[in-house]
């Protein structure tokens, strides 16, 4: 099981947001037809609408999704550490977020420097969450915080992908 | 990774030990390296990192390291100095720190991070995401916990005192870094600062003395001690000088070869991640295939006939005659 870790702690996804966990359920991400992996290049211009997210978890628990890049402004100086660009809730197993409640808009992905890392964490919930308080803002987030605060345990499943700035296409 | 011949090579007196040190940590190809990567390099060695001793640990970096240079190395005399540092280096390391499995060590660490220092977000709080300088560095720190407050310490003391530290805690280098201490300060310590981040912990023990201005973070390792050295001499001088601009470049660069190995230690781990990802997938699918296959072997092999439809019995003939 620890092999299916691995991406995420060398990708210092487990340290720097979550801490370590044995995945239960599985996620499968797609944006449009790019199939996430942790690790992979995502571009920007793909991410602008929320990904396809299957969820096939247990269809009587509910899931909240948040995404989230540990890596704003730029990697070297992680100082908006972390950045949540998406919170969704009571999402039922088995289906996917646009069942659930969204709690915080989604925002693609937009890394003015450097390549950040986006991570999608999936957490069970142990019942209806009820009146959740918004993040008064995107900056600083932590999931392990929120985690805390909604007494969502440890992530059931996690996948994160990479994305930089896209070039700018001269036009001559 | 060959030795870097600045410098007289053939000079193998202090000078050349010193370079010895300087190349050891600019080859700097294990250090710097975070826990994870150590150990793949080490899987060979038959034992997780983590239960190994420290004097095992080290050991068997420098093995690798040596094994690395030996490949590239051209002069037997810089091997041979080499092996040697390492093992006045390992004799350096007490026996109670050596002992420790890594393992204990780390949970000291932890408990020091708790203890409060808020330091910045630049910690890595997993084990294997640590470089392996960090780790050593900190596991100095340890055992030398009750030091750390020094830090503010007046700062007018610091200059003779840091200067027997660190010649203390070069003994492994073993060389009066002193005298070439004192004298050009600042551009000493442009020389110094990468050397000494490595030898400090192996030898921190043995001088009971501290690395309390090196904070972990390597960002702000420079400054500090920059800083407290600076100090010591702009506390005599009230303009800028022609050493305050060097020493402010030197500064510079050291920050900006700290944020350049930082970034290179997330591009090789953002490499491997992907790669390990991949490879993960891999084996699965290869697992699923392999089943699919067996599936459709054993489905092959097995002659099922579909049941006989019961609306072609139009008589009796499965059910009891009654």
């Amino acid at each position: 099981m620890a092999a299916y870790v691995d991406p995420l702690v060398v990708g210092r996804v487990i340290g720097d947001v979550l801490d370590m966990f044995v995945p239960t359920a599985t996620m499968s991400v797609y944006y449009g037809s790019k199939h996430v992996t942790n690790g992979c290049d995502i571009k920007p211009s793909m991410a602008i609408n929320p990904p396809q997210v299957a969820i096939d978890g247990l269809t009587d628990q509910l899931y909240t999704l948040v995404m989230t890049d540990p890596d704003a402004p730029s990697p070297s100086e992680p100082s908006m550490r972390e950045w949540v660009h998406w919170i969704v809730s009571d999402i039922p197993g088995g289906t996917n977020p646009t069942r659930g409640k969204e709690l915080l808009a989604y925002m693609g992905p937009r890394p003015p420097v450097g390549i950040h890392r986006y991570i999608l964490v999936l957490f069970q919930q142990k019942g209806p969450l009820g009146a959740v308080q918004q993040p008064v803002s995107r900056a600083n987030f932590s999931t392990r915080f929120f985690a805390d605060y909604l007494n969502l345990g440890l992530p059931v499943a996690t996948v994160y992908f990479n994305a930089q700035k896209e070039p700018i296409r001269r036009r001559r | 990774m060959g030795i870097q011949t600045t410098g007289s090579q053939g000079d193998n007196g202090n000078n050349g030990k010193q370079l010895q040190c300087h190349q050891l940590t600019r080859q700097n190809s294990m250090y710097s390296l975070t826990l994870d990567e150590v150990q793949n390099q080490l899987s060979d060695l038959g034992k997780p990192l983590n239960s190994m001793n420290l004097d095992e640990l080290l050991k068997s970096v420098w093995t690798l390291e040596a094994n690395q240079t030996f490949g590239t190395e051209t002069e037997g005399t810089a091997l041979t100095n080499q092996t040697s540092l390492q093992h006045q280096a390992s004799l350096s390391l007490t026996s109670a720190l050596s002992k420790k499995t890594v393992d204990e060590v780390w949970k000291d660490i932890q408990h020091r991070k708790i203890d409060g220092e808020k330091k910045s977000r630049e910690r890595q709080p997993t084990l294997g995401e640590m470089t392996l300088e960090d780790f050593l560095m900190k596991a100095g720190v340890v055992t030398e916990a009750s030091t750390d407050e020094n830090v503010g310490a007046p700062i007018a003391g610091v200059n003779p005192s840091v200067a027997s530290q660190f010649a203390q805690q070069c003994q492994w280098m073993q060389y009066p870094q002193q005298p070439q201490y004192d004298h050009p300060q600042q551009s000493m310590m442009g020389a110094y600062m990468p050397v000494q981040s490595m030898p400090q912990p192996l030898a921190i023990e043995t001088t009971g003395v501290i690395d309390v201005s090196y904070p972990e973070n390597q960002l702000a390792l420079p400054s500090p001690l920059l800083g407290t050295l600076s100090d010591t001499q702009a506390s005599g001088r009230k303009r800028g000088t022609p050493e305050d601009i060097v020493e402010k470049t030197v500064e510079r660069r050291q920050k900006r070869m700290i944020k350049n190995r930082e970034s290179a230690a997330r591009s090789r781990a953002r490499k491997q991640a992907y790669t390990n990802e991949l490879e993960n997938k891999v084996s699965r699918l290869e697992e699923e295939n392999e089943r699919l296959r067996k599936q459709k072997e054993l489905d092959k092999m097995l002659p099922s006939a579909p049941p006989p439809e019961p609306k072609y019995q139009l008589r009796r003939t499965s059910s009891a005659p009654f």
